[in-house]
């Protein structure tokens, strides 16, 4: 049974529609890249997977826990909260929070959302760090790391929720380009423990190396999903064609 | 000279009136100002008017029509309240329609990609105000803030009109007594000043503290 169930997601921003029924499946330990030119909707559909960005119309379905598009209330709220704890989001431009250490930005989840004990969040926060290659920079502000390091401990903030999805919101987009690689590898090493990822990211090399399954998106709809092999080698929608063809250059 | 020294006591006596008035309005103030702008940044229409409508009132407002309309109006209506508590209403309510927007203005300079990182965990909005948000805006709200508190010092002078004994009400009726209002009310000044000085000091090093995480 899919993990990630989308249906039927509509989304307008003013009199553009930016998602045109969307429906996305996604398997248990699967990694998902999407691709698309910006404006694509690929964004917007990450986001509207978590209600981080309500959608109009659609159903999401995140480990059983079922989630309609709709009004506001209180046993929705309820709802969105839950699918939230159980799904890891990454932002393109980390989002630390600036005021707290590396190690007190990962025991924050844990400690406000989950109620555990100051110890146990350190416990885990210690452990996540070592994980991401970052012992030695606990005690450390956001704004004394680089931007590598920033999204690692953002990475990790994410798994200290013990989330069974990781959603990535172009990761590594905002990084200079010798600080990617070390995103990627902590991305690549969840991905090998079997965490079920979905990747908006422009990386084709990642893409190639560790994505399941590609989708293309483009203009709101998802125009290709396949393999890597098939997405990069031998794509069927002209559309794709120009897309890779733009970003090979 | 003799007359500024023999004033000093009596006139400390009334500077520790005015102080206190000036901290027990900004500390109520503060909490008005806070609920005022999250009610002003509220998703509910109702609040926001309600709030909007409020810091109209009074900013548009003088203070000294306030403290009257509290101290003289109000009795009217059956609620008499003595001079000091009178005098902490009306300057409470007037500090916290201006705290209220030096707090949107912080809350809202604050990146809303901190508002989403705080759901993505799963938090509530009111966690998330209160871990996230509000602990960053303190930073930036401080000055203005600040500012604030150094002119309610100031302002506490306008409820000597209402009979309190603060240090302009007290420094007048020596001068009934003695007639030298030059030399009195300039003592009266320089007290004030040292006063918004020093409290101005304070805020410069609480400022410093609070920026120390966003230092490079």
């Amino acid at each position: 049974m899919a993990i990630i169930e989308v249906s039927g997601i509509h989304k307008k921003f003013g009199n553009s529609e930016v998602l045109k029924d969307i429906c996305l499946e996604v398997e248990e330990s699967q990694v998902v890249v999407i691709m698309g030119p910006s404006g694509s909707g690929k964004s917007t559909l990450l986001r509207c997977m978590t209600f981080l960005e309500e959608p109009d119309a659609g159903v999401v379905r995140m480990d059983g826990l079922e989630v309609q598009a709709g009004s506001p209330d209180r046993y929705r709220h309820k709802l969105i909260r839950q699918l939230r704890q159980n799904t890891g989001f990454v932002f393109q431009h980390f989002n630390l929070f600036p005021h707290k250490t590396a190690l007190e930005n990962i025991m924050e989840g844990p400690l406000v959302v989950k109620k555990a004990s100051e110890k146990e969040a350190k416990e885990l926060a210690e452990e996540l760090l070592r994980k991401v290659g970052l012992s030695d920079r606990a005690s450390h502000y956001p704004a004394l790391l680089s931007g590598g390091q920033q999204q690692r401990v953002a990475i990790a903030r994410a798994l200290a929720m013990q989330p069974k999805v990781m959603l990535y919101d172009e990761p590594t987009s905002a990084l200079d380009p010798e600080l990617v690689r070390e995103v990627l590898q902590v991305m690549k090493a969840l991905a090998n423990e079997g965490m079920t990822m979905v990747v908006v990211t422009h990386e084709m090399a990642f893409a190639k190396e560790v994505a399941d399954r590609v989708i293309f998106m483009d203009d709101g709809y998802v125009v290709e999903d396949g393999t890597a092999k098939e997405i990069f080698e031998s794509p069927v929608e002209e559309r794709t064609r120009k897309f890779l063809n733009a970003i090979a250059i | 000279m003799l007359l500024l020294i023999d004033s000093l006591p009596i006139l400390a006596q009334a500077a520790v009136i005015t102080v206190f008035l000036a901290i027990v309005s900004m500390v109520m103030g503060l909490i008005i100002g806070l609920f005022v702008a999250l009610a002003r940044i509220s998703s509910n229409q109702w609040f926001r008017r309600l709030a909007m409508a409020y810091v109209s009132l009074i900013r548009g407002t003088p203070l000294l029509v306030q403290i009257y309309v509290v101290y003289y109006g109000l009795p009217q209506v059956g609620i008499s309240l003595d001079p000091i508590p009178s005098g902490i209403l009306a300057l409470s309510i007037n500090a916290g329609a201006y705290l209220s927007e030096s707090f949107r203005a912080a809350i809202e300079s604050v990146d809303k990609g901190q508002m989403e990182a705080s759901f993505s965990l799963g938090m509530t909005y009111p966690e998330a105000l209160r871990r996230i948000i509000l602990p960053q805006c303190i930073r930036t709200a401080l000055p203005t803030v600040g500012n604030t508190f150094i002119g309610l010092l100031k302002d506490t002078s306008l409820v000597s009109v209402i009979t309190v004994t603060e240090l302009l009400q007290s420094a007048s009726l020596i001068i009934a007594r003695t007639f030298q209002p030059l030399l009195l009310y300039l003592e009266v000044g320089f007290i004030y000043w040292v006063f918004s000085t020093g409290f101005s000091m304070i805020q410069d090093r609480i400022e410093l503290r609070a920026a120390r995480h966003v230092r490079k």
